[in-house]
């Protein structure tokens, strides 16, 4: 059953947009192949890609550069963008906080101790990333505890104590790595968190992806009832959700895909905050809608920045520092044409 | 006694008491005075310590050096050069920094650093620090230069100049005109990082009579890229300092077309006193290991060795065994 109907006004106009953003992801992501350093003629790309069979010198290497070095990194990249952009959307919902975002609430520098800590007891790859998991979750758990335990109403308390957490986890990492052995542990341990796409390869794209696949099937499918959520508690409640539940179950997805996220590329800051907002303002409030443009302009903004990343200049340039880069000022930008009207 | 001349007695004794230790003055190579006590028989090194350690060698003060080696570098190799250093105390690591008061204790009478804020943080207590620099590649001369001032040992330095340019004009001469098409493209590289941290590589890899491909008359000191940009370089000869990382290299798929690795010329830089790829008082062997790796048909490892010997003998007073040049060859491992 749907509670919620999308205004009849949705049309024609916001459906071709968003088809529109569909097909340049994909045009991108087609173009970002023949980007990079190595040059490739377009002409060995369709070659290959049409499968045509020409034994051209070099032949082999092209095939490696555009299966096992750009595909995965493409790949990656994407999964990256609309993991994050749709944690960011989820939390900004479940918190009802246009504020919320993974790296606000301190979800990345939980994630980033969790996996600290794991690589401090030498435990397996897997482990590693299970304690991201759960170093996220018990940061947005406390983060969001806090908030609640003030009884402001304010939107930046969260935010506020998302700042909290986040300098308390960065200051745990700090613990962690000083007390890492400083022959072996400690340079992994700094060396993971620093993220980077500069060796992505296909067990990278995996991790991104699989948390993100996942997380953005089962919010997808949840996606009218959490649109509840945005209404309030009660109200929520009055209308059949199971409010609890269901809090837990989005909050549980998106931090998953944060965590993963920082497995693979460290703390990359502003998509989860920058991207919903302007998925919002382009393609207002219905949820189905909202979250496909939400992903679509996530893996866009983070695959766009990821190709001048790496083909610039020789100089591989950290994801994290490009998106703060771009995202902080036009974060600005956005607040201050917004005038304050929903940011009280 | 008039008072006149009783008060010329007590100033007179004031000032044979006042100065027990005869002092001088010396320009270090930030431009600062100094004043240094005349004998110097107690020093600390802060900072890149191998480094600084390394210098000392060549001046034969193993037995001045007053702090141990800082635990990240502790496998390090110096131990061979100076065991005593095993048991001194450490007082300074990359994660908390320096035991301002730990150095104060060890009364040095000269601390070596490379870098300000050190030199400020120990200056500004009254320690009698000298600043060094190498950030070309010839400013190693200038600094054996100024550390022969201070350690009062110019002919050492004086020496060890002899032998620096020696060596480079005996390596030039015997590459002679290797044409720009035989010098093979070589990659120095931290493989775990994709970086290439030192920018003196660009410099001993053009005198080894190779090309650096990272070589952009770049400024900074260290660059990162992306390993689509390494097999872009497609380098002939790769150069690690690490041996675990020849083996990941080697077993990359991704790196199977790069001419170094189909041609299994992935090679790690040896470590002596320190990392020869990295800046360090070994420089000369590293041009003609280098040489030797690139050309291997101008350089014979015969020739590396008996050079290997001979510096080690002239500078650090050390005779090397066979097993110890083999190590010192085989490179750092487990960094």
């Amino acid at each position: 059953m749907k509670f919620w109907r999308a205004p009849p006004a949705a049309d024609a106009e916001t459906h071709g947009l968003l088809l529109a953003l569909v097909a340049a992801l994909v045009a991108l992501a087609l173009a970002s192949l023949a980007i990079g350093r190595y040059p490739l003629s377009l002409e060995t790309i369709a070659d290959i890609l049409l499968g045509r069979d020409i034994d051209a010198p070099g032949r082999a290497t092209a095939e490696t550069i555009l299966f096992l070095v750009r595909l995965p990194r493409i790949a990656t990249a994407i999964m990256i963008g609309a993991g994050l952009s749709l944690a960011g959307a989820a939390y900004q919902t479940v918190f009802r906080n246009p504020m919320a975002s993974p790296a606000l609430l301190g979800v990345s520098a939980g994630a980033g101790f969790g996996a600290s800590l794991a690589l401090l007891l030498h435990l397996p790859t897997l482990a590693v990333e299970a304690a991201a998991f759960c170093g996220g979750l018990a940061a947005v758990a406390a983060s969001y505890l806090a908030a609640r335990s003030t009884r402001s109403h304010s939107l930046l308390t969260l935010v506020l104590c998302g700042m909290v957490m986040s300098a308390l986890f960065q200051a745990l990492i700090s613990l962690v790595k000083y007390v890492a052995d400083p022959v072996d542990t400690l340079a992994t341990i700094t060396f993971w968190l620093m993220g980077s796409l500069a060796k992505a390869n296909a067990a990278d794209a995996a991790t991104a992806a699989a948390p993100t696949v996942l997380g953005g099937a089962i919010l997808f499918a949840l996606r009218w009832r959490i649109a509840l959520l945005a209404l309030g508690d009660h109200e929520a409640a009055a209308l059949g959700a199971d409010v609890a539940r269901l809090r837990a179950m989005v909050i549980l997805c998106a931090t998953a895909m944060t965590a993963a996220t920082v497995c693979v590329a460290g703390i990359v800051g502003w998509v989860g905050l920058l991207v919903p907002h302007i998925a919002r303002m382009l393609f207002g409030m219905e949820p189905g809608r909202a979250m496909i443009a939400t992903a679509t302009m996530g893996a866009l903004f983070v695959l766009g920045v990821d190709d001048v990343a790496r083909s610039a200049s020789i100089i591989e340039i950290p994801l994290g520092v490009m998106t703060a880069v771009i995202g902080a000022p036009f974060f600005l930008f956005l607040v201050t044409r917004a005038r304050g009207e929903q940011w009280s | 006694m008039s008072s006149i001349a009783r008060l010329a007695c007590i100033a007179l004794a004031l000032l044979l008491a006042a100065a027990p230790v005869e002092c001088r003055t010396i320009v270090d190579m930030d431009g600062r005075s100094v004043t240094l006590p005349d004998k110097i028989s107690r020093i600390v090194t802060i900072g890149p310590v191998p480094v600084l350690n390394g210098f000392l060698f060549a001046f034969g003060r193993q037995q001045s050096i007053v702090n141990g080696l800082p635990r990240e570098l502790a496998r390090n190799r110096q131990f061979v050069f100076a065991p005593e250093l095993a048991s001194r105390p450490v007082v300074q690591s990359s994660a908390s920094g320096l035991a301002v008061e730990d150095i104060v204790a060890l009364r040095p009478d000269l601390v070596l650093t490379m870098d300000r804020a050190a030199t400020d943080k120990l200056a500004g207590l009254g320690l009698p620090v000298v600043m060094l620099k190498w950030r070309e590649p010839h400013d190693i001369e200038t600094l054996m230069a100024l550390l022969g001032d201070v350690l009062e040992e110019r002919q050492v330095a004086a020496d060890y100049a002899r032998y620096f340019e020696a060596v480079l004009t005996r390596i030039e001469t015997t590459l002679g005109a290797v044409d720009e098409t035989k010098r093979p493209r070589v990659l120095y590289v931290n493989y775990r990082r994709l970086t290439q941290p030192h920018r003196i590589a660009e410099w001993w890899i053009a005198r080894a009579g190779g090309r650096s491909v990272t070589d952009d008359g770049r400024e900074q000191e260290s660059v990162t890229f992306s390993l689509e940009q390494l097999i872009a370089w497609n380098p002939e000869v790769i150069i690690v300092a690490d041996r675990g990382e020849v083996e990941m290299a080697m077993a990359e798929p991704r790196l199977r077309g790069v001419a170094a690795v189909r041609d299994k010329r992935v090679h790690v830089a040896p470590a002596g006193a320190h990392l020869w790829a990295n800046r360090t008082i070994e420089q000369p062997l590293t041009i003609l290991w280098a040489a030797s790796t690139l050309h291997p048909e101008k350089f014979s490892r015969g020739q590396l060795e008996s050079e290997m010997r001979s510096f080690y003998e002239r500078f650090f007073h050390m005779s090397l065994v066979r097993e110890q040049l083999d190590e010192i060859l085989a490179g750092s491992s487990g960094r």
